[in-house]
C-alpha cells in the first residue's frame, strides 16, 4: 500500500551553531558517510563532527543524508526541507519517513511524528524502526497501543543470525538497532514502573542485543547507571564507562535524573542534571528539566534563570514556553510567611503562603489554621519535625498548576507535593463551586511529611495510602469516603496485590483503576491502623529505603510476607464491607427509585426507598448520597424538623453538600442550635470560600455569641471578597473591633461606613458612641 | 449640571454617582411618573412571574409618587394603539422636569433587523418605543427593558443625554428568556439593594444589583451567562426608583423643614469633602470626615426623633 506524502509545516527555526545532540538512530541510516559523522559524534568528539558533517553536507547528493546532516548541525528546519524533498524524491522509502517522524519527536510534535510512522508501516509493515517510533511516541500516554507496536518488534530476532548473505545481514542489522531500541524502551518504562528486576532483565538483554551488533550502548550504560544510583549508591561505575567512550555523553546524568524526580526526589534529581549540563551545556532538554525541577524545590530564580536560556536556544519546547509563562503569572502572587515574624527557637517560618494577591486576603485564614493544624498533628503522628518550611501555593488557574506540575497542562489533578513544597488549585479553579480544596490541602500536608520523614524513599502507594487515610481520620470532613466505582471495583476482584499496588497510580491497566488505587491504598493504611495498631503504620513508613521495597518492609515491620497481608487485608474489606458489597445491587436500585420518586414529586416513595438504601449503607455520603434524596423529600413533605435531622446526619458522616448544609446551618440556627449551625457553616469556608453570604452570616452569629476575634476573620475575609454591600461589610467590622475594645479601629471602619452611607444610623449611632460617649443616650 | 460635567473629567465614576445624587435628587415640584407594561406571558409560569414582577414595581412606584401618576397596562390595555394614545397624553401634561420611567414586563424577539416588545395585537417596535419617548418633554426618561432580546433597542435609545436605557442583554442576539427583570423587580424592596442606607432605591443600586444576581444565579448553576444586563446614561445614581419601609407623609413642621435644610447643606459639604479627598492625606481627610458625620448623625438624630414623635408633638 502506497502511503500519502505528507508535507508537515515544521514550527522550527534554525538555531545557530552547533546544538543539542542529535539522538542514536542505532543504524537505522545506513550510509558510509554519515556512519564515520555519527561515530564522531556519539564518541563525544563534537568539533570533529561538526566538521565532517558541514562536509557532508557539501559532498553528498542524497537529500535524506543532507537532512541528516542539517539535524546534526542543529538546523532542524534544514532538516525538516530535505526530509520533505527526500520523500518527494523516494516516495516508497519507509525509512525516511520513520527518520522524518523522529525529527518531529525530537522536535516536541508527537502527533506529526506518529502520522509518518504509520505511513511508513503502511509502506512496509516489517520496518521495526517505524514501530518503535510509534511505540515511543504513543508510551507517553497510551501504553496499550504502544505495546502493539512494540512487541512484533521485541518478538524479531532475526539480528541474532550471521550466517546469512550480506544483503540479509544488513537488514537483520538494521532489525537488531530497532530491537535494541525497543528493549531500551521497555527497559526505560519497566523502571518508570519502579520495576527494578525486570529493568535490569532487560538491560542484559539489551547488552546482548548490542553487543553481537555492535551498537553503541550508551543509553543501556545511563538506565544501569540509574538504577545504581537509584538504590543508593553514591556513584555507578557505568558512569565512568561512558564517559570514557563519550567525554561529553550528559545523558548519563540527566537519565537518572529523570527516574529520581518520577519517583519524587527532586533535590537528587536538579543534583545529576546540573551535571549532565557540566558536561553537555546544549542539552537544553536536560536543562528545562532542571529548570522545572528547581521550581519543585522553590529556587524561583535559579529556574527562570534555566528556563530563559534554554528558551533562547529552543524556543519550541512547549515545557518550557508553558513554564515561563506561568513564572510570568507568578507576578501577580503574594508570599506570605506564618509567623510573619522570626521566633524565637525557630530558624525558619513553619509556612510560606504564595496565593494570587486577589485571594490571599480571603484564603490566607483558612489556609494557615487548617495548614497549622495539620502540621501540629502530623508532626507528633509520625514523629517527624519539619526541618524547612513547607511552602504553599494555591493557584487560581488549573492549568496554571497543572504546568507547575509537570510543564505541560491538560492534566486532571488538584493538588502536587515536591516535598517541602507543595501546590494545589484554588477554589476559583473550579467553577462547579463543589471542590473541597481544604480535604486537598489536608491531602498534600500528608504527603510532605511521608516524603519528607522517609527522605523520598516511600513508594507512592504508601503516601497516597496515608494522605487519604488522613483525610478519613482527621481532615476537614472526617469519616471514610468510598466512591461506589471503587465497591464495584472490590465486587469485581479487581483490587492489586500490595507489592503490586504502585502500578495502579503509576501503570493503570482499566478506566478509572487510579482512582481505585487511591482508595485502596488508603483503606490498607486503614487497615494497618485499626488492625495491627497506627504505630505499625509509622512504623512501616520508616522502613522503606532505597533498597527496601513494599514487600520487604511489609514483611520487616509486620512480620508477615504480602500474601498473608493480602489475605488478612481481604478479611478486612470482607468484614468491614462485604454486606454492603452483597447488597450492592439492592442499594443501587434502592437509591435509583428513590432519585426516581423524588423527581416525580412522589415524596413518600422518595422516603421509602432512600431510607431502605440508607439502611443498607448508612455511611455513603457522596454527592449521590441517599440522605440528600431524603432531604429534599422531607422538605417536599413539609417536614423540617426530619429533614434536619437527615441532613445533620448526613454532615456528622462527612457529607459536604454546600447547598444542603448551608440550608442545614439556617435551620439549626433558627431552631437555637446555634454552636452547630456555626460548625456547619464553617465547614463550609473548606469548599465555598468565596461566597460573600456565608462570611456575612457565619461573622454575624459569631459576633451574637460573643466570639469577636472569629467573627472578625469572617468580616475581614467578606471585606476582602470587595462585596456588592461594602458599607455593611465595614460596619461589621467596626462593630466586631469595637467588642474587641479597639475603639480606633472600630472608628477607622465606621468612617469607611459613613463615607459610603452617610446616612446610615447604625453606623452614626456607634460613632457618636465612640466619639461623644455623652449623648449615646440621647442618639 | 453644567459643574458636574466639568467635575466629571476631574473624578471617579463613584464620585460623580455622589454628585449627581446630590444635584439631582431633589428637583422641586417635579412630579414622578412610573408607566408599567406587561406584554404576553406565553405560558402559565411567565404569567405568574409577570404579575409578581408588575405588582412589586406597581408598589414601588405607588411609594413615589400619587396613584394617579402610576399607569399599568396588561392584557387588552397593553395594545399598541392604547399605549400611542396614552403617551401622547402623557406628553401633553408633563414638563421637563418631571420623571418618567417606563418599565417593560415580558418578552421581546429580534429578527435581526428589529426589536419587538410582544404584547396583544401588533407588538410595539423599537422605533415606536423610541418615538414614544422621544415626544415625551421630560428629561429625566428612564426605559427598563429587561426581556430577552431587549439589547437590540440600546443604540437606538441610548444617545439621549437626559435618558437612562436599561437592557437585559447586551444585544438582540441574546434570546432566552432572561432572569434580570425578576431580580431588578426584586431590588425595589430589598434592603440588601440600598448600598448607601439612605432607605432608599435608585436606579444604580436596583441595577448593581441585579446584575450581581444573575452573575450569581449562572455561577450557581455552573451555566454559561446568556444574558449581560446593560446600562446607558449617567444619571443612575441620582434617580431614586423606590423609598423603603413606610412613605413619608409630606412635613410641613417649619422646624424639620429647617433641620432638613441644614443636613442638604451638610450633605454638600460632605461631598465636597469626598471630591477633595485626592488632595488630602488619609489622616487629614477622615479627620474632617468625622467631624462632618458627627454633625450630620446629631441632625439626623434629631430629625428622627421628630418624625418619632409625630405631627402632634410637633
Amino acid at each position: 500500500m502506497r502511503a500519502e506524502i505528507l508535507l508537515p509545516v515544521l514550527l522550527l527555526v534554525a538555531f545557530g551553531g552547533l546544538a543539542e545532540a542529535r539522538p542514536m538512530h542505532y543504524g537505522a541510516v545506513q550510509d558510509p558517510g554519515l556512519g564515520e559523522c555519527d561515530a564522531l559524534a556519539w564518541r563525544g568528539r563534537r568539533e570533529d563532527a561538526a566538521g565532517c558533517y558541514r562536509a557532508l553536507q557539501r559532498s553528498t547528493p542524497d537529500p535524506a543524508i543532507q537532512a541528516e546532516a542539517a539535524w546534526a548541525l542543529g538546523d532542524p528546519r534544514e532538516a525538516n526541507y530535505w526530509f520533505q524533498e527526500a520523500v518527494r524524491q523516494r516516495p516508497d522509502d519507509a525509512i525516511v519517513r520513520v527518520r522524518w517522524g523522529d525529527l518531529y519527536t525530537d522536535t516536541y510534535q508527537n502527533e506529526e511524528a506518529l502520522k509518518l510512522y504509520r505511513e511508513a508501516l503502511d509502506l512496509d509493515p516489517e520496518n521495526t524502526y517505524a514501530g518503535v517510533g510509534a511505540a515511543r511516541v504513543l508510551s507517553e500516554n497510551f501504553l496499550t497501543e504502544s505495546w502493539q507496536y512494540l512487541r512484533p518488534v521485541l518478538e524479531n530476532e532475526h539480528s541474532h543470525g550471521h550466517t546469512v548473505p550480506d544483503a540479509e545481514h544488513s537488514r537483520d542489522h538494521t532489525h537488531a538497532g530497532a530491537r535494541l531500541q525497543a528493549i531500551l524502551l521497555q527497559a526505560w518504562m519497566a523502571l518508570e514502573s519502579d520495576d527494578r528486576a525486570e529493568t535490569l532483565r532487560t538491560l542484559d538483554a539489551a547488552t546482548v542485543v548490542a553487543t553481537d551488533a555492535g551498537l553503541p550502548q550508551l543509553e543501556i550504560y545511563a538506565l544501569r547507571a540509574a538504577l545504581d544510583l537509584l538504590d543508593g549508591a553514591g556513584d555507578s561505575p557505568w558512569i565512568s564507562r561512558a564517559l570514557t567512550e563519550n567525554p561529553a555523553f550528559g545523558e548519563i546524568y540527566a537519565t537518572p535524573a529523570h527516574f529520581f524526580w518520577i519517583n519524587h526526589r527532586y533535590r537528587e534529581s536538579v543534583g545529576l542534571y546540573e551535571k549532565a549540563l557540566a558536561l553537555a551545556p546544549e542539552n537544553r532538554k536536560a536543562q528545562v528539566e532542571l529548570g522545572i525541577n528547581l521550581l519543585r524545590d522553590n529556587r524561583v530564580t535559579e529556574a527562570r534563570r534555566h528556563l530563559e536560556d534554554a528558551y533562547a536556544a529552543d524556543p519550541f519546547n512547549p515545557k518550557t514556553v508553558n513554564t515561563l509563562r506561568l513564572l510570568d503569572t507568578l507576578d501577580d502572587f503574594v508570599l506570605l510567611n506564618v509567623p510573619e515574624q522570626p521566633e524565637p527557637g525557630r530558624e525558619f517560618p513553619q509556612l510560606s503562603l504564595r496565593m494570587h494577591k486577589q485571594e490571599s486576603a480571603i484564603l490566607g485564614a483558612y489556609v494557615r489554621e487548617l495548614a497549622g493544624r495539620g502540621i501540629e498533628l502530623f508532626s507528633k503522628s509520625y514523629r517527624f519535625q519539619p526541618r524547612e518550611t513547607i511552602v504553599v501555593e494555591i493557584y487560581p488557574n488549573h492549568e496554571d498548576f497543572v504546568v507547575r506540575t509537570v510543564g505541560m497542562p491538560g492534566l486532571g489533578i488538584l493538588g502536587a507535593t515536591f516535598g517541602y513544597l507543595f501546590a494545589m488549585d484554588s477554589p476559583t479553579a473550579h467553577s462547579d463551586s463543589e471542590y473541597h480544596w481544604g480535604t486537598t490541602l489536608w491531602h498534600e500536608l500528608a504527603h510532605v511529611f511521608t516524603l519528607e520523614a522517609s527522605r523520598h524513599t516511600v513508594p507512592r502507594w504508601f503516601s497516597e495510602g496515608v494522605s487519604v487515610f488522613e483525610e478519613w481520620r482527621d481532615g476537614p470532613v472526617p469519616g471514610i469516603r468510598i466512591p461506589v466505582d471503587v465497591f464495584h471495583a472490590i465486587a469485581d476482584d479487581k483490587l492489586l496485590p500490595v507489592a503490586e499496588l504502585n502500578q495502579g497510580f503509576i501503570r493503570p491497566s482499566y478506566e478509572g483503576q487510579v482512582q481505585v488505587s487511591y482508595i485502596q491504598a488508603g483503606l490498607v493504611c486503614e487497615f494497618i491502623s485499626r488492625e495491627l495498631g497506627f504505630e505499625k503504620l509509622v512504623d512501616l513508613l520508616y522502613a522503606f529505603d532505597y533498597r527496601v521495597d513494599t514487600a520487604q518492609a511489609i514483611e520487616t515491620t509486620l512480620g508477615i510476607d504480602t500474601a498473608e497481608f493480602d489475605r488478612r487485608f481481604q478479611a478486612f474489606l470482607d468484614r468491614e464491607y462485604g454486606g454492603f458489597i452483597f447488597k450492592l445491587d439492592l442499594w443501587s436500585k434502592a437509591r435509583e427509585m428513590a432519585g426516581s420518586a423524588l423527581e416525580g414529586s412522589d415524596w413518600e416513595g422518595a422516603v421509602e426507598y432512600a431510607e431502605k438504601a440508607i439502611a443498607i449503607h448508612p455511611d455513603y455520603v457522596e454527592a449521590d448520597s441517599p440522605y440528600l434524596i431524603l432531604a429534599r423529600a422531607h422538605a417536599g413533605r413539609d417536614d423540617q424538623q426530619a429533614q434536619v435531622e437527615v441532613l445533620r446526619t448526613f454532615w456528622r458522616k462527612g457529607g459536604y453538600a454546600p447547598e444542603a448544609l448551608r440550608e442545614l446551618a439556617i435551620r439549626l440556627h433558627a431552631q437555637n442550635a446555634v454552636e452547630e449551625a456555626i460548625q456547619v457553616l464553617r465547614s463550609l469556608n473548606h469548599v465555598r470560600p468565596f461566597d460573600e453570604e456565608l462570611h456575612a452570616l457565619l461573622g454575624d452569629w459569631l459576633l451574637q455569641q460573643d466570639r469577636a476575634r472569629e467573627a472578625l476573620v469572617e468580616f475581614e475575609v467578606l471585606l476582602a471578597l470587595e462585596p456588592h454591600d461594602r458599607a455593611m461589610a465595614n460596619y461589621q467590622l467596626a462593630r466586631t473591633w469595637h467588642v474587641l475594645g479597639e475603639a480606633e479601629k472600630a472608628r477607622k471602619y465606621l468612617l469607611e461606613t459613613l463615607d459610603i452611607a452617610p446616612h446610615y444610623r447604625p453606623a452614626q449611632k456607634l460613632l457618636l458612641e465612640l466619639t461623644q460617649p455623652e449623648t449615646r443616650m440621647t442618639n | 449640571m453644567v459643574v458636574a460635567q466639568k467635575l466629571a473629567d476631574h473624578m471617579s465614576f463613584r464620585m460623580l454617582s455622589i454628585l449627581l445624587l446630590w444635584l439631582l435628587a431633589a428637583p422641586v415640584r417635579a412630579e414622578f411618573h412610573g408607566v408599567i407594561i406587561q406584554g404576553l406571558s406565553g405560558n402559565h409560569d411567565y404569567a405568574e412571574q409577570f404579575e409578581l414582577q408588575t405588582g412589586q414595581l406597581e408598589r414601588a412606584a405607588m411609594n413615589l409618587a400619587a396613584s394617579e401618576h402610576v399607569h399599568v397596562f396588561r392584557g387588552a390595555s397593553a395594545g399598541r394603539e392604547t399605549l400611542q394614545k396614552f403617551f401622547s397624553e402623557l406628553a401633553e401634561k408633563t414638563d421637563p422636569e418631571d420623571s418618567i420611567a417606563i418599565f417593560l414586563v415580558g418578552h421581546g424577539s429580534f429578527d435581526g433587523l428589529e426589536y419587538k416588545f410582544n404584547i396583544r395585537g401588533p407588538d410595539l417596535t423599537g422605533a415606536d418605543i423610541a418615538a414614544l419617548m422621544n415626544a415625551l418633554p421630560s428629561r429625566r426618561q428612564l426605559l427598563v427593558n429587561p426581556g430577552s432580546a431587549s439589547g437590540a433597542i440600546l443604540e437606538m435609545l441610548k444617545n439621549d443625554a437626559s435618558r437612562i436605557v436599561i437592557t437585559g442583554t447586551r444585544s438582540g442576539n441574546e434570546r432566552n428568556a432572561t432572569r434580570f427583570g425578576a431580580y431588578f423587580s426584586a431590588a425595589l424592596a430589598d434592603p440588601a439593594a440600598d448600598l448607601n442606607k439612605d432607605e432608599a432605591i435608585s436606579v444604580k443600586e436596583a441595577f448593581e444589583y441585579a446584575e450581581r444576581r444573575v452573575a450569581d444565579y449562572y455561577e450557581t448553576e455552573g451555566s454559561l451567562a446568556t444574558e449581560h444586563s446593560q446600562l446607558a446614561g449617567d444619571r443612575s445614581a441620582g434617580y431614586l426608583l423606590a423609598r423603603l419601609g413606610v412613605p413619608q407623609a409630606p412635613e410641613d413642621d417649619p422646624r424639620l423643614a429647617e433641620l432638613m435644610q441644614r443636613r442638604e447643606t451638610l450633605d454638600g459639604e460632605i461631598l465636597e469633602l469626598q471630591l477633595g479627598r485626592d488632595s488630602l492625606n488619609e489622616e487629614e481627610y477622615f479627620s474632617r470626615l468625622q467631624e462632618l458625620m458627627i454633625d450630620l448623625a446629631l441632625l439626623d438624630g434629631e430629625i428622627e426623633k421628630i418624625r418619632e414623635a409625630g405631627p402632634d408633638a410637633r
